[in-house]
Protein backbone atom coordinates (compact mmCIF):
# COMPACT_ATOMS: atom_id res chain seq x y z
CA UNK A 1 0.00 0.00 0.00
CA UNK A 2 1.29 3.37 -0.93
CA UNK A 3 1.13 6.91 0.39
CA UNK A 4 0.52 6.36 4.06
CA UNK A 5 2.26 9.37 5.48
CA UNK A 6 1.79 10.68 8.96
CA UNK A 7 1.09 14.39 8.87
CA UNK A 8 0.78 16.38 12.08
CA UNK A 9 0.20 20.13 11.91
CA UNK A 10 1.39 20.18 8.30
CA UNK A 11 4.64 18.40 9.14
CA UNK A 12 5.28 15.06 7.52
CA UNK A 13 6.88 12.20 9.43
CA UNK A 14 8.23 8.98 8.03
CA UNK A 15 7.85 6.90 11.17
CA UNK A 16 4.77 6.25 13.25
CA UNK A 17 6.91 5.26 16.19
CA UNK A 18 7.97 8.24 18.28
CA UNK A 19 10.40 7.75 21.12
CA UNK A 20 11.48 9.39 24.34
CA UNK A 21 15.15 9.84 25.16
CA UNK A 22 15.15 9.28 28.92
CA UNK A 23 16.47 6.39 31.01
CA UNK A 24 19.19 5.22 28.64
CA UNK A 25 22.64 4.21 29.83
CA UNK A 26 24.30 6.94 27.77
CA UNK A 27 23.79 9.03 24.64
CA UNK A 28 25.32 6.38 22.40
CA UNK A 29 22.71 3.87 23.50
CA UNK A 30 20.01 6.53 23.11
CA UNK A 31 21.06 7.19 19.53
CA UNK A 32 21.31 3.49 18.66
CA UNK A 33 17.84 2.82 20.05
CA UNK A 34 16.33 5.75 18.14
CA UNK A 35 17.89 4.53 14.92
CA UNK A 36 16.83 0.92 15.52
CA UNK A 37 13.30 2.21 16.12
CA UNK A 38 13.50 4.20 12.90
CA UNK A 39 11.99 7.13 14.78
CA UNK A 40 12.21 10.65 13.43
CA UNK A 41 10.43 12.31 16.34
CA UNK A 42 12.18 12.26 19.70
CA UNK A 43 11.00 13.83 22.93
CA UNK A 44 13.31 15.70 25.25
CA UNK A 45 12.89 17.31 28.65
CA UNK A 46 13.66 20.92 29.52
CA UNK A 47 16.11 21.17 32.41
CA UNK A 48 18.88 23.26 33.94
CA UNK A 49 22.26 23.04 32.25
CA UNK A 50 24.87 21.48 34.52
CA UNK A 51 27.11 24.49 35.13
CA UNK A 52 29.52 22.84 37.54
CA UNK A 53 30.46 19.91 35.33
CA UNK A 54 30.87 21.16 31.80
CA UNK A 55 32.39 17.89 30.67
CA UNK A 56 28.86 16.54 30.47
CA UNK A 57 27.85 16.19 26.87
CA UNK A 58 24.74 17.63 25.34
CA UNK A 59 22.05 15.29 24.07
CA UNK A 60 21.59 17.44 20.98
CA UNK A 61 25.21 16.79 20.03
CA UNK A 62 24.01 13.26 19.33
CA UNK A 63 20.66 14.13 17.78
CA UNK A 64 20.97 16.43 14.82
CA UNK A 65 17.84 18.64 14.87
CA UNK A 66 17.97 18.64 11.08
CA UNK A 67 17.56 14.89 10.99
CA UNK A 68 15.16 14.40 13.91
CA UNK A 69 12.18 16.42 15.00
CA UNK A 70 12.98 17.39 18.56
CA UNK A 71 9.80 17.47 20.59
CA UNK A 72 10.33 19.13 23.97
CA UNK A 73 7.95 18.15 26.74
CA UNK A 74 6.80 19.75 29.96
CA UNK A 75 7.32 16.55 31.94
CA UNK A 76 7.29 17.01 35.67
CA UNK A 77 5.05 20.09 35.58
CA UNK A 78 2.16 19.98 38.03
CA UNK A 79 0.60 23.39 37.46
CA UNK A 80 -0.51 25.40 34.46
CA UNK A 81 2.05 28.12 35.31
CA UNK A 82 4.91 25.64 35.48
CA UNK A 83 3.92 24.03 32.18
CA UNK A 84 3.74 27.44 30.50
CA UNK A 85 7.17 28.37 31.85
CA UNK A 86 8.78 25.17 30.58
CA UNK A 87 7.06 25.43 27.20
CA UNK A 88 8.24 29.00 26.72
CA UNK A 89 11.79 28.07 27.74
CA UNK A 90 11.72 25.15 25.31
CA UNK A 91 10.78 27.47 22.48
CA UNK A 92 13.40 30.01 23.53
CA UNK A 93 16.03 27.27 23.42
CA UNK A 94 15.40 27.48 19.74
CA UNK A 95 14.25 24.16 18.40
CA UNK A 96 10.69 24.85 17.24
CA UNK A 97 7.16 25.83 18.23
CA UNK A 98 6.29 22.20 18.92
CA UNK A 99 5.55 21.28 22.50
CA UNK A 100 4.37 18.05 24.04
CA UNK A 101 2.26 19.54 26.77
CA UNK A 102 2.02 17.69 30.06
CA UNK A 103 0.27 18.98 33.13
CA UNK A 104 0.51 16.22 35.68
CA UNK A 105 -2.23 15.85 38.26
CA UNK A 106 -1.02 13.09 40.54
CA UNK A 107 2.42 11.89 41.60
CA UNK A 108 1.71 8.19 41.91
CA UNK A 109 -0.06 7.67 38.63
CA UNK A 110 1.33 10.67 36.72
CA UNK A 111 -2.14 10.95 35.26
CA UNK A 112 -2.74 14.25 33.51
CA UNK A 113 -4.66 17.09 35.10
CA UNK A 114 -6.94 17.48 32.12
CA UNK A 115 -8.56 20.73 33.32
CA UNK A 116 -5.10 22.28 33.69
CA UNK A 117 -4.06 20.75 30.36
CA UNK A 118 -6.89 22.43 28.47
CA UNK A 119 -6.22 25.76 30.18
CA UNK A 120 -2.48 25.64 29.42
CA UNK A 121 -3.10 24.47 25.85
CA UNK A 122 -5.41 27.43 25.16
CA UNK A 123 -2.78 29.92 26.30
CA UNK A 124 0.07 28.29 24.39
CA UNK A 125 -1.94 27.98 21.19
CA UNK A 126 -2.71 31.70 21.44
CA UNK A 127 1.05 32.27 21.73
CA UNK A 128 1.64 30.37 18.51
CA UNK A 129 2.73 27.02 19.89
CA UNK A 130 1.88 23.75 18.17
CA UNK A 131 0.51 21.91 21.18
CA UNK A 132 0.53 18.12 21.31
CA UNK A 133 -1.26 17.34 24.56
CA UNK A 134 -0.53 14.31 26.75
CA UNK A 135 -4.03 13.45 27.87
CA UNK A 136 -6.13 10.80 29.49
CA UNK A 137 -8.00 8.19 27.45
CA UNK A 138 -11.09 10.34 27.79
CA UNK A 139 -12.92 10.97 24.50
CA UNK A 140 -14.63 14.15 25.75
CA UNK A 141 -11.36 15.72 26.84
CA UNK A 142 -9.76 14.67 23.53
CA UNK A 143 -12.57 16.40 21.65
CA UNK A 144 -12.16 19.57 23.74
CA UNK A 145 -8.43 19.63 23.01
CA UNK A 146 -9.16 19.39 19.30
CA UNK A 147 -11.81 22.11 19.56
CA UNK A 148 -9.35 24.58 21.10
CA UNK A 149 -6.84 23.94 18.32
CA UNK A 150 -4.57 21.02 19.17
CA UNK A 151 -3.48 19.45 15.85
CA UNK A 152 -3.21 15.99 17.44
CA UNK A 153 -3.98 14.34 20.76
CA UNK A 154 -1.79 12.01 22.78
CA UNK A 155 -3.93 9.79 24.98
CA UNK A 156 -2.20 7.44 27.38
CA UNK A 157 -2.47 3.67 27.09
CA UNK A 158 -1.67 3.27 30.80
CA UNK A 159 0.32 5.20 33.43
CA UNK A 160 3.71 6.45 32.28
CA UNK A 161 6.40 3.80 32.65
CA UNK A 162 3.89 1.18 33.89
CA UNK A 163 4.14 -1.15 30.90
CA UNK A 164 0.52 -2.18 31.49
CA UNK A 165 -0.47 -1.86 27.85
CA UNK A 166 -3.78 -0.46 26.65
CA UNK A 167 -6.05 -0.41 29.69
CA UNK A 168 -9.08 0.94 27.93
CA UNK A 169 -9.18 -0.15 24.31
CA UNK A 170 -12.83 0.86 23.93
CA UNK A 171 -12.09 4.45 24.89
CA UNK A 172 -9.28 4.57 22.37
CA UNK A 173 -11.65 3.26 19.72
CA UNK A 174 -14.24 5.88 20.68
CA UNK A 175 -11.59 8.63 20.50
CA UNK A 176 -10.67 7.32 17.05
CA UNK A 177 -14.29 7.53 15.92
CA UNK A 178 -14.90 10.93 17.47
CA UNK A 179 -11.92 12.94 16.36
CA UNK A 180 -10.37 13.45 12.98
CA UNK A 181 -6.90 14.68 13.93
CA UNK A 182 -3.99 12.27 14.46
CA UNK A 183 -3.99 10.22 17.65
CA UNK A 184 -0.60 9.41 19.09
CA UNK A 185 -0.86 6.87 21.88
CA UNK A 186 1.54 8.00 24.56
CA UNK A 187 2.73 6.13 27.63
CA UNK A 188 2.06 2.76 29.17
CA UNK A 189 3.14 0.46 26.35
CA UNK A 190 4.92 -2.61 27.71
CA UNK A 191 5.79 -4.74 24.73
CA UNK A 192 5.45 -4.98 20.97
CA UNK A 193 1.91 -6.36 20.91
CA UNK A 194 0.65 -3.31 22.85
CA UNK A 195 1.99 -1.04 20.13
CA UNK A 196 0.47 -3.23 17.42
CA UNK A 197 -2.93 -3.11 19.10
CA UNK A 198 -2.84 0.67 19.32
CA UNK A 199 -2.16 0.85 15.61
CA UNK A 200 -4.83 -1.77 14.82
CA UNK A 201 -7.38 0.41 16.60
CA UNK A 202 -6.60 3.07 14.03
CA UNK A 203 -4.34 5.28 16.09
CA UNK A 204 -1.84 7.16 13.96
CA UNK A 205 1.35 6.73 15.96
CA UNK A 206 2.74 5.50 19.25
CA UNK A 207 5.15 7.32 21.54
CA UNK A 208 7.13 5.34 24.07
CA UNK A 209 10.22 5.58 26.21
CA UNK A 210 10.40 3.11 29.10
CA UNK A 211 9.23 0.11 27.06
CA UNK A 212 12.39 0.47 24.98
CA UNK A 213 14.88 2.02 27.39
CA UNK A 214 13.90 -0.32 30.22
CA UNK A 215 14.04 -3.54 28.18
CA UNK A 216 16.88 -5.95 28.85
CA UNK A 217 18.13 -5.21 25.34
CA UNK A 218 16.87 -1.73 24.43
CA UNK A 219 18.22 -1.79 20.87
CA UNK A 220 16.50 -5.09 20.06
CA UNK A 221 13.27 -3.86 21.66
CA UNK A 222 13.45 -0.67 19.62
CA UNK A 223 13.60 -2.76 16.47
CA UNK A 224 10.73 -4.96 17.69
CA UNK A 225 8.65 -1.84 18.27
CA UNK A 226 9.38 -0.61 14.78
CA UNK A 227 7.96 -3.80 13.25
CA UNK A 228 5.08 -3.84 15.75
CA UNK A 229 3.96 -0.36 14.76
CA UNK A 230 4.37 -1.10 11.07
CA UNK A 231 2.46 -4.39 11.36
CA UNK A 232 -0.36 -2.80 13.32
CA UNK A 233 -0.68 0.03 10.83
CA UNK A 234 -0.71 -2.36 7.85
CA UNK A 235 -3.29 -4.59 9.53
CA UNK A 236 -5.50 -1.58 10.25
CA UNK A 237 -5.33 -0.45 6.65
CA UNK A 238 -5.82 -3.98 5.32
CA UNK A 239 -9.00 -4.37 7.37
CA UNK A 240 -9.40 -7.28 9.74
CA UNK A 241 -12.09 -9.94 9.29
CA UNK A 242 -15.15 -9.81 11.54
CA UNK A 243 -15.17 -12.01 14.62
CA UNK A 244 -17.59 -14.94 14.39
CA UNK A 245 -18.64 -17.43 17.01
CA UNK A 246 -18.42 -20.50 14.73
CA UNK A 247 -15.95 -21.84 12.26
CA UNK A 248 -15.95 -21.19 8.54
CA UNK A 249 -13.98 -23.80 6.61
CA UNK A 250 -11.16 -22.35 4.60
CA UNK A 251 -10.72 -25.46 2.46
CA UNK A 252 -13.43 -26.20 -0.13
CA UNK A 253 -15.85 -29.09 0.47
CA UNK A 254 -16.09 -29.95 -3.26
CA UNK A 255 -13.93 -32.82 -4.43
CA UNK A 256 -13.95 -34.63 -1.14
CA UNK A 257 -14.18 -38.44 -1.26
CA UNK B 1 37.22 38.96 32.98
CA UNK B 2 37.89 36.90 36.06
CA UNK B 3 35.88 33.95 37.20
CA UNK B 4 35.66 33.20 40.85
CA UNK B 5 35.67 29.66 42.04
CA UNK B 6 32.05 28.81 42.89
CA UNK B 7 33.39 26.65 45.73
CA UNK B 8 34.63 29.64 47.66
CA UNK B 9 31.32 31.42 48.08
CA UNK B 10 30.79 33.06 51.43
CA UNK B 11 32.27 36.05 53.24
CA UNK B 12 35.61 35.90 51.42
CA UNK B 13 33.92 36.46 48.09
CA UNK B 14 32.13 39.57 49.18
CA UNK B 15 35.44 41.27 49.75
CA UNK B 16 36.52 40.92 46.15
CA UNK B 17 36.42 44.36 44.69
CA UNK B 18 34.12 45.03 41.78
CA UNK B 19 32.14 41.85 42.11
CA UNK B 20 28.46 41.26 42.59
CA UNK B 21 26.53 38.21 43.60
CA UNK B 22 23.92 36.52 41.47
CA UNK B 23 22.30 33.09 41.45
CA UNK B 24 22.89 30.87 38.44
CA UNK B 25 20.77 27.73 38.24
CA UNK B 26 20.12 28.00 41.94
CA UNK B 27 23.76 28.39 42.95
CA UNK B 28 25.28 31.57 44.26
CA UNK B 29 28.03 32.98 42.11
CA UNK B 30 30.20 36.11 42.20
CA UNK B 31 30.71 37.88 38.90
CA UNK B 32 32.42 41.08 37.81
CA UNK B 33 30.44 44.27 37.75
CA UNK B 34 29.07 44.94 34.29
CA UNK B 35 29.10 41.33 33.14
CA UNK B 36 26.50 40.56 30.48
CA UNK B 37 24.48 37.40 30.02
CA UNK B 38 26.61 36.60 26.97
CA UNK B 39 29.85 36.95 28.96
CA UNK B 40 28.47 34.75 31.72
CA UNK B 41 27.76 32.01 29.18
CA UNK B 42 31.26 32.29 27.74
CA UNK B 43 32.76 32.12 31.22
CA UNK B 44 30.76 28.98 31.90
CA UNK B 45 31.79 27.59 28.50
CA UNK B 46 28.20 27.22 27.44
CA UNK B 47 27.39 27.79 23.78
CA UNK B 48 24.52 30.24 23.35
CA UNK B 49 22.80 28.06 20.77
CA UNK B 50 20.27 25.56 22.15
CA UNK B 51 20.04 27.16 25.56
CA UNK B 52 17.34 29.41 26.90
CA UNK B 53 18.05 32.07 29.48
CA UNK B 54 15.61 33.22 32.07
CA UNK B 55 16.57 36.32 34.02
CA UNK B 56 14.39 36.94 37.07
CA UNK B 57 11.68 34.76 35.51
CA UNK B 58 11.79 36.63 32.19
CA UNK B 59 13.05 34.88 29.08
CA UNK B 60 15.84 36.79 27.38
CA UNK B 61 15.98 36.87 23.59
CA UNK B 62 19.29 35.35 22.50
CA UNK B 63 20.00 38.45 20.39
CA UNK B 64 20.09 40.42 23.64
CA UNK B 65 22.52 38.15 25.50
CA UNK B 66 25.40 40.56 24.94
CA UNK B 67 23.42 43.64 25.88
CA UNK B 68 21.83 42.47 29.10
CA UNK B 69 24.01 43.44 32.05
CA UNK B 70 23.61 41.42 35.21
CA UNK B 71 22.75 43.13 38.49
CA UNK B 72 23.32 42.24 42.13
CA UNK B 73 20.81 39.61 43.25
CA UNK B 74 19.78 38.58 39.73
CA UNK B 75 18.49 35.06 39.33
CA UNK B 76 19.63 33.44 36.11
CA UNK B 77 18.39 30.12 34.80
CA UNK B 78 20.29 28.45 31.98
CA UNK B 79 18.12 25.81 30.39
CA UNK B 80 18.68 23.15 27.79
CA UNK B 81 17.32 19.82 26.69
CA UNK B 82 18.07 16.50 28.35
CA UNK B 83 16.89 12.99 27.69
CA UNK B 84 13.26 12.64 28.65
CA UNK B 85 10.10 10.76 27.93
CA UNK B 86 7.33 11.33 30.36
CA UNK B 87 8.92 11.11 33.76
CA UNK B 88 9.97 14.29 35.50
CA UNK B 89 13.23 15.03 37.24
CA UNK B 90 15.64 17.91 37.99
CA UNK B 91 13.13 20.69 38.36
CA UNK B 92 13.90 24.39 38.06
Amino acid sequence: MTDDRLIVAGREFKSRLWVGTGKYKDFIETKKAIDAAGADVVTVAVRRVNITDRSKENLLDYLDPKKYTILPNTAGCYTVEEALRYARLARAAGVSDLIKLEVIGDERTLFPDTAGLIEAAKILIKEGFVVLPYTNDDPVVAQKLVDIGCPAVMPLAAPIGSGLGIRNPYNLKIIREMIKVPIIVDAGVGTASDATLAMEYGCDAVLMNTAIAGARDPIAMAEAMKYAVEAGRLAFRAGRIPRKLYATASSPIEGML
Amino acid sequence: MRVLDPECSGPAQREVEGSIKIRVNGEQRAISVGMTVGQLLRDLQIGPERVAIELNLQIIDRREFDQRTLQEGDRVEIISFIGGGGEGMGQL
